[in-house]
């Protein structure tokens, strides 16, 4: 794996949990959960999405080594899922953009629609491009179904983790249905390292295991303590909580990315 | 271009030079990226807008073996691109001379950075490696002075040339600075080689000859081809050596690769790889004549007219009752039947392979046993030689086509020459083993036939002065590092150390004096076959020689200016290409040669190389099968010598037996040493470098890095991973470089590849991965050889402080 | 468009990288970027028996530079195009469209793309084109002193020498076409049943 493999750890980590923060968004808005959703909660949402994708974007082209030819990327749509997951983040970016801005100054609602339709989309397929971007013949490693489904757990977990706090920046009560979904996300993504263990030891990643496994049991046990209400301060507890979630993701990434073989050579 | 600038004429080409120097550096060093169609020639606009020629010429000569055709592309007198041989056909008989990776990555040496500028004079101790400028009139009124001095104070025989091979270009090298120092009295003389001492002593006393190599084409016509200890593919013992073995295969030729390690060729040439415990080769072979003999395969007619000493029937006179080669073999004298099984304990081959490869290799004839150098430069060298020459005599494969006689090989009926530039006769007779100079140095006075002094009692001196050209013998490659820097060191013992090369070596840093020379692309030369070959390379001057440095001949002509003996040296005004036509006009076409180009349709045709094609190969002996009797070889007997008399009254039968015996090495697996060194360590020829040179050449480097080689199951036992740095030492030094794990080395042995630079810490252990720390001074019974591949170490991962 | 292709003769290969060395020579790479790699494949173990070795392992070397795959990954992942098959049906990169971003590198499954940290873009190996259009044959063909490289349009060369493709550990070729025929080593049946590797891969 190349030396600045790390800038592309977070690209997918933070444009995962961005994509599913803008799903799960929707979900929420659309849903009939007994949950209480301000108009605060619905701009700060999009707000605090576009500032992630942003960032993810900045790290993506970080990655590059000719950034001036990035204008060039969309060339290959025809076959090349990357030039995809390209169009899809640009889409998505405009769309949060914009989204933002309507849910803040314009309020027409049927833009609101459209936007929302198009997020949706934009989201879902920036999620199945980055999926197919790495299941390469050439990578058996990565070529396996294992990819799609940690890359959307990492998407639940971030999002999860991520709404549960603005939901409490905006002075609502979190949902505990959410609370277990994350839960088990964060489970789910423990049990897929566990699938690579042995390579793992050999490889001498255990650090990163190490690590992983550290932060999702802290994860786990502050899901705990949040859906008993422990906390006074639940704003500093779900800040911790969306900072270790993404540390669990972010050290199986590197785990992921580490773990490049070509078929042979 | 005349030969010598005045100092503004040099200032502004050195400025010149420097400008191109440094773009060609930087053009290495600069990818243009992926343009099809455009020539990368570097950073344009710098190189010029002259046009580019095309120069066929031979590989720099170095003592790899190969004599490879290269096509230089040169623009401005900088060499753009290197290209190798194309000529049509192909054939055989005439192949074309591809170069190797050496070749092909010489720009990387050419032109790099560290190269010697200007001449140099020592500032501080021995061996710190600092220095001064100092002009050439300077540096020459030195060695004047000193070379001067040495003969008025000690004598000539107190003057002593190192034996170096890193420029094997006929007119370069040490070559010169010989015919100089002939003309000036003489000096110190030396024999053997440190690549072949113990066959070289020892295949004359089987075969009174060392041309007892067919031409290499006459492979071809074999059933059977043991490589034993060889290495062709890798070394390049003789260009195109590998790919006539290929052909001998695609003929129906089946080959075997006996060898302690996977080497290259026998992972490309060989049907079987054995593995065999280092230095147990002359078992091993002991064993195979016990199964010929026992199973009645020998060649009873070949041994009873041509061979003498194989039974008692033919003992020669005055040891009728000594033991013979059978009695050996067989054991009715020593009690020890030379069976497979007794040589499986030794050699770790199990006894049926020991069995059937003996079986194999009798009666599919004709076979070739061609044994490598590498398994002679060991403490019982002479043993193996004579041993395989004593398997090809009983099995009757010598003088046949498609048959080997084993031993130096050199090749018969048309001995290449090495070296074709006169020297002159030394007016010292005196002549030393070449791996006992420090010897000569410690004790030269007290030395004697038992020392295999030669010419004379004894030198009149110790060695007062060393004058080492292209050599990186003082430091890098003699045995025994530590030891030997201790005696460089002490300025009482050698009074003036000169070394002349294109680089700062380990050598070059206990140097009072550092003078450098150009490349063999600035100046011109004249290469032959290395041990066979029909070729005669022109190597013209391609670039100019960069900064203040010369050719070895120039600087000798310089300094016999000083000395005032310039008309005899330069035989009335020669200079380099002068040299190189009389070598042409009146030295190959007068005897080898006849129908070569003169040198100066050579030069224009810019044909680089002329071959004689080999249509019908010179079979060696084959003169002395077919009548021994009108062609008797030149040992006392005049037969092929099974049971020698000269060894035997030598009276050390315990190292120098009479018939070629298995010994015991003084350091092996089998003695108490292994207690504490339990690993055997061997140095093979490396890819990347040819001995020391190109050690500093960073593309060969990169794709052959100096590693520790060490057996998957030894490492893991130290808990040793791939790439860990790795300690190997044992009394006499210690050296730390990179593991490389690998399965392609028996259990047991390490391989230290030999080359690497001498780089010294501060407690002296070597980080440069020079196995020469490890090594031992001690000579060899017979030859008065190296024993470099003797050595037994132990190896941990690397700990610092 | 035919397709050009290299006859690898891992039978007689020897590793000795002149192929490599001539490669880098004549396009001025640096010794990182290597658009022809040499690989080091061994397998099988030690088994003794009495101190004795009964059973040894095997090694073969593999040259391998760009194989102008008949269905290229490469070009179909690269997201500008610069990564593409030009007129003479050769697969090149354009540095004017790179964006260095090493799709094409994860891609390849025999390592061809090598990325050039200095100008930021992806090389790779052009199979001399410019000697090509010469009626010459690529630097490394040309270089090989065992003769163990041979080059030309896979019609050619299926004739001289078969359609063999299979060698482990190279993937099936099925799904990318490559351009290359196979001479297989004499030890490449045991690769079948015993497990073999790269060796040194930070090496290459």
């Amino acid at each position: 794996m190349e030396k600045d493999y790390f800038s592309l750890v977070l690209f997918t980590v933070l444009s995962q949990t961005a994509a599913g923060g803008l799903i799960l968004r929707e979900i929420l808005l659309h849903s009939d959960l007994d949950y209480q959703i301000s108009k605060e909660f619905r701009v700060l949402s999009l707000f605090i999405t576009g500032i992630i994708i942003a960032l993810a974007l900045g790290a993506a082209f970080m990655h590059l080594g000719k950034q001036v030819n990035a204008v060039h990327s969309l060339r290959n749509l025809r076959s090349s899922w990357l030039s995809r997951e390209i169009l899809f983040i640009i889409i998505f970016s405009a769309t949060v953009l914009l989204y933002w801005l309507n849910e803040k100054f314009w309020n027409i609602q049927v833009l609101n629609s459209i936007l929302s339709f198009t997020g949706l989309l934009a989201g879902a397929g920036l999620l199945t491009s980055m999926s197919a971007i790495y299941m390469l013949p050439a990578v058996p490693s990565w070529n396996s179904m294992i990819t799609p489904i940690s890359f959307l757990i990492t998407s639940a977990a971030g999002a999860v983790s991520l709404l549960v706090l603005l939901n409490a920046f905006c002075g609502c009560v979190t949902a505990k249905t959410l609370l277990a979904i994350l839960a088990f996300a964060v489970i789910l993504s423990l049990i897929t390292s566990g699938f690579m263990f042995s390579y793992i030891k050999e490889s001498g990643l255990l650090v990163f295991f190490i690590i992983r496994i550290l932060m999702g049991l802290i994860t786990l046990i502050l899901i705990f303590l949040n859906y008993l209400n422990t906390f006074p301060n639940k704003m500093t507890a779900l800040s911790v909580l969306f900072t270790t979630v993404l540390l669990t993701e972010m050290a199986g990434r590197v785990i992921f990315f580490l773990n490049y073989h070509k078929s042979g050579l | 271009m005349s030969i010598s600038l005045n100092k503004a004429e040099s200032n502004s080409f050195n400025r010149r030079l420097f400008l191109k120097f440094s773009a060609m550096a930087g053009a290495l060093l600069i990818n243009r990226g992926n343009k099809p169609g455009k020539t990368r020639a570097g950073i344009t606009g710098i190189i010029g807008t002259g046009e580019e020629k095309i120069i066929r010429t031979g590989c720099p000569a170095h003592n790899c073996g190969g004599r490879c055709l290269l096509k230089v592309h040169v623009r401005d007198g900088i060499i753009t691109r290197i290209e190798t041989d194309d000529r049509p056909g192909d054939e055989v008989s005439d192949p074309q001379l591809r170069a190797c990776i050496r070749g092909r990555s010489y720009r990387s040496r050419q032109y790099h950075p560290d190269r010697l500028k200007y001449p140099l004079k020592r500032t501080g101790k021995r061996g710190e490696g600092k220095f001064e400028r100092i002009t050439w009139d300077e540096a020459l009124d030195i060695m004047h002075g000193e070379i001067s001095r040495v003969i008025r104070e000690y004598g000539n025989s107190a003057l002593f040339i190192p034996y170096g091979t890193g420029s094997y270009t006929n007119l370069n090298g040490r070559w010169p600075a010989v015919r100089l120092l002939n003309l000036l009295g003489g000096c110190l003389g030396y024999y053997n080689s440190y690549s072949w001492a113990c066959t070289n002593i020892a295949t004359p006393y089987v075969y009174g000859t060392l041309n007892t190599g067919n031409q290499r084409q006459d492979w071809l016509n074999s059933r059977y081809i043991i490589m034993w200890g060889w290495n062709p593919a890798e070394m390049i013992d003789g260009t195109n050596s590998a790919y006539f073995i290929k052909k001998a295969r695609e003929k129906g030729a089946r080959t075997v690769c006996i060898d302690p390690r996977m080497s290259m060729s026998a992972v490309a040439l060989a049907d079987e790889w054995i593995p065999i415990r280092p230095g147990t080769d002359a078992a091993m072979m002991s064993a195979m004549a016990w199964v010929i003999i026992t199973e009645k395969l020998t060649d009873d007619d070949f041994i009873s007219r041509c061979c003498s000493g194989f039974d008692s029937t033919q003992m020669p006179e005055g040891c009728e009752k000594e033991e013979s080669y059978k009695d050996y073999i067989l054991g009715t004298r020593d009690g020890i039947p030379k069976t497979p099984e007794w040589a499986e304990k030794i050699t770790s081959v199990p006894a049926s392979t020991v069995a059937r490869i003996a079986r194999e290799y009798a009666t599919l004839r004709p076979a070739v046993l061609y044994q490598g150098y590498g398994m002679q430069r060991r403490a019982y060298g002479e043993q193996v030689v004579r041993a395989g020459a004593a398997l090809s005599a009983i099995t009757g494969n010598i003088g046949i086509p498609g048959g080997w006689a084993s031993g130096l090989a050199s090749q018969a009926g048309s001995e290449p020459f090495w070296t074709v530039f006169p020297v002159g006769k030394n007016p010292v007779k005196t002549s030393i083993p070449v791996f006992l100079w420090t010897e000569a140095i410690l004790r030269g006075k007290e030395m004697g036939p038992a020392d295999g002094v030669r010419g004379a009692p004894k030198p009149d001196n110790n060695i007062k002065l060393i004058w080492c050209i292209a050599s990186n013998i003082l430091v890098n490659q003699h045995s025994n590092i530590n030891r030997t820097i201790k005696i460089l060191g002490d300025e009482k013992l050698v009074e003036f150390i000169a070394v002349q090369d294109n680089f700062l070596t380990p050598s070059a840093k206990y140097a009072d004096l550092v003078l450098p020379a150009c490349t063999q692309f600035e100046t011109w030369g004249v290469e032959d076959g290395w041990k066979y070959g029909e070729e005669v390379f022109l190597t013209p001057k391609i670039a100019d020689p960069p900064y203040e440095t010369k050719s070895d001949y120039r600087i000798c002509a310089d300094l016999s200016k000083k000395f005032g003996v310039w008309d005899e040296f330069t035989s009335g005004g020669k200079d380099e290409r002068a040299w190189a036509e009389w070598i042409i006009d009146n030295y190959y076409r007068k005897t080898r040669f006849p129908e070569m180009p003169l040198f100066k349709n050579m030069e224009e045709s810019n044909a680089g190389v002329y071959v004689k094609p080999v249509i019908e190969p010179v079979v060696a002996l084959a003169g002395f099968r077919k009548d021994p009797g009108r062609y008797p070889l030149k040992t006392p007997t005049g037969k092929i010598e099974l049971f020698s008399k000269p060894l035997f009254d030598m009276n050390l039968p315990e190292e120098i037996p009479a018939v070629p015996k298995y010994i015991t090495e003084w350091e092996s697996p089998f003695g108490r040493e292994a207690e504490k060194y339990p690993l055997q360590a061997i140095g093979h020829h490396y890819m990347s470098r040819v001995h020391s040179t190109h050690d500093n050449n960073k593309m060969t480097m990169n794709a052959f890095p100096q590693h520790v080689f060490m057996n998957d199951n030894d490492a893991a036992e130290r808990k040793i991973r791939n790439g860990d740095l790795v300690r190997v030492w044992n009394d006499r030094g210690a050296l730390v470089a990179r593991c490389r794990v690998t399965s392609k080395i028996m259990p047991g042995v390490i391989d230290i590849p030999q080359g690497a630079w001498y780089n010294p810490g501060e407690d002296g252990t070597d980080f440069g991965g020079n196995i020469n720390v490890l090594t031992t001074e001690r000579w060899t019974a017979l030859a008065k050889g190296n024993p470099q591949h003797t050595i037994m170490v132990q190896v941990e991962k690397y700990r610092k402080g | 468009m035919p397709q050009y292709a290299f006859y690898i003769d891992t039978s007689a290969c020897s590793g000795c990288k002149a192929c490599q060395a001539a490669c880098h020579d004549k396009n001025n790479t640096r010794s990182e970027i290597k658009w022809r790699r040499v690989y080091e494949i061994e397998g099988g173990g030690w088994e003794q028996q009495n101190g004795a070795f009964i059973s040894v392992p095997f090694s073969y070397f593999i040259s391998m530079s760009c194989n102008n795959c008949g269905s290229p990954v490469c070009v179909k992942a690269c997201p500008t195009t610069a990564m593409h098959i030009d007129k003479n049906g050769i697969t090149v990169v354009d540095p004017q469209l790179c964006i260095g971003c090493r799709y094409c590198e994860w891609a390849c499954p025999y390592n061809a793309p090598q990325y050039d940290s200095i100008i930021k873009t992806m090389t790779k190996c052009d199979l001399c084109e410019d000697y090509l259009l010469a009626g010459k044959k690529p630097a490394c063909a040309d270089a090989c002193p065992m003769r163990a490289l041979d080059f030309g349009t896979f019609e050619e060369l299926s004739r001289k020498y078969g359609e063999e493709k299979r060698l482990l550990p190279l993937p099936e070729p099925g799904l990318f076409d490559p351009g290359f025929i196979i001479k297989p080593h004499r030890d490449a049946g045991r690769a079948t049943n015993e497990k073999v590797k790269v060796a040194a891969k930070k090496e290459i």
